[in-house]
């Protein structure tokens, strides 16, 4: 009695091929998927680290204009003021103090003196000329901020949160190509789903999956 | 089966690794981000603060000297015509703190973005301890998730390995006979209960 059917080994071999070429093929399909993903989540951290370098760059821009604005040029703005206000009611004292107020008059006319000398030769800061002057005497420290923020327009375009949302979406693309995550895929496809079924779940914006029935993130 | 098991191991585990590297990433990019927001913060209220500070004290360093100044007007030994002609200034400098409190207020004033103003900036200004201890705790939470997420990457990572080494194994189980086929087998199911173990340990 022969051991092997010759027909029925025949079919065998035809079911192990195909269990090998399906393999096979599932094997390179999903190694297509995870390549995909691999370069979409190396695209996505990129931007991620390119938003916090954006951020870094206006910190210390803002950082820097804001101290320019209070600590540097603020002070002495304040001093003068002060000064102004102090040599005008010497004066107005001194003045109607009779022959008493000799003394206050010389000390306002010396205040007045030292407050043009403060202000002799200032150029492009918050106390040169009139520019920042208000009508109370005091200077316009806000006005001077935006200025100097003005000057450097380009880092304080804010660079970082659209960065951040490109890196966001290439996650979601990344989410896409992971093989067998429905979940994921849904994602995508959720802002169409959500206008069809509001109550259905939408997209968190920070790439983590769908949120049942929340409102919109993004 | 054995075999299959493992190659199932190894073609699905790297998708939930990319996932859990990914969430390490962003996490710690969100981390980085609330860092440097929460020094600038810092910063610039403190700058603003400070200057609303020190002109408040210059406003109260005169009305002190007026004070003074009238003090010593009063001790023996000064004439009167000399004290006469300091009375004046030292009732003007006495005056003086309110007008020099408005100065302050007015030039120490929080800039808004009704004023034009960055809106980023102005939060940061307005900024007060509160919100910077929330920023941090915020931060402490994004750390905590790059943690978790790298951890997660990383057993997923080392469940990879397992997996195909088991995968390996198996075949040699399969293509060898006896005593060493036996061991094989042993060597591939060892490194596949690893690569479950390191898989669970994620959930």
């Amino acid at each position: 009695m022969a051991r092997h059917r010759p027909g029925r080994r025949w079919i065998w071999l035809r079911r192990d091929d195909l269990t090998n070429s399906l393999q096979g093929a599932v094997s390179i399909g999903i190694a297509l998927l995870v390549a995909c993903a691999t370069l979409l989540a190396s695209e996505a951290g990129g931007a991620w680290q390119q938003s916090v370098r954006a951020d870094v760059r206006w910190s210390a821009a803002m950082i820097e204009t804001v101290s320019q604005a209070y600590s540097s040029e603020a002070p002495p703005g304040f001093e003068l003021a002060a000064l102004e206000v102090r040599a005008e009611r010497l004066a107005a004292a001194g003045r109607s103090a009779g022959t008493n107020g000799a003394t206050a008059l010389i000390e306002a006319r010396s205040l007045q003196r030292a407050v043009a000398n403060l202000r002799f030769a200032q150029k492009d800061n918050l106390i040169a000329g009139d520019k920042y002057r208000q009508a109370d005497g005091s200077f316009d420290v806000v006005r001077r901020l935006n200025d100097l923020q003005a000057a450097e327009a380009g880092v304080f375009a804010d660079r970082a949160q659209p960065l951040m949302e490109k890196g966001d979406s290439y996650q979601r693309l990344a989410n896409v190509c992971r093989p067998g995550d429905a979940h994921s895929c849904r994602c995508v496809l959720c802002r169409s789903c959500s206008r069809r079924r509001p109550q259905t779940s939408r997209c968190a914006k920070d790439g983590t999956g769908c949120q049942p029935g929340s409102a919109s993130l993004d | 089966m054995l075999a299959f098991i493992a190659w199932l191991l190894v073609t699905l585990l790297p998708a939930p690794q990319i996932v859990a590297s990914l969430n390490e990433q962003r996490s710690q990019a969100s981390s980085a981000r609330t860092a440097v927001q929460l020094s600038g913060d810092i910063a610039a209220s403190r700058a603003v603060s400070a200057f609303r500070a020190n002109s408040s004290l210059s406003s109260v360093n005169v009305v002190a000297q007026g004070l003074s100044r009238e003090y010593e007007i009063l001790l023996p030994g000064i004439s009167d015509d000399l004290a006469d002609a300091q009375l004046p200034m030292a009732r003007v400098e006495q005056s003086l703190a309110p007008s020099l409190q408005e100065l302050a207020t007015v030039m120490g004033r929080a800039p808004s973005p009704a004023d034009g103003t960055d809106e980023r900036t102005s939060a940061a200004i307005a900024s007060v301890p509160g919100d910077w201890i929330r920023s941090l705790a915020l931060q402490h939470a994004q750390v905590d998730q790059a943690n978790t997420s790298g951890q997660k990457a990383n057993m997923l990572g080392l469940a990879v390995l397992l997996a195909a080494l088991a995968f390996s194994t198996a075949i040699l189980a399969m293509v060898r006979s006896g005593g060493s086929s036996r061991l094989f087998r042993i060597m591939a199911v060892s490194l596949l209960a690893g690569a479950v173990l390191s898989v669970l340990s994620t959930v």
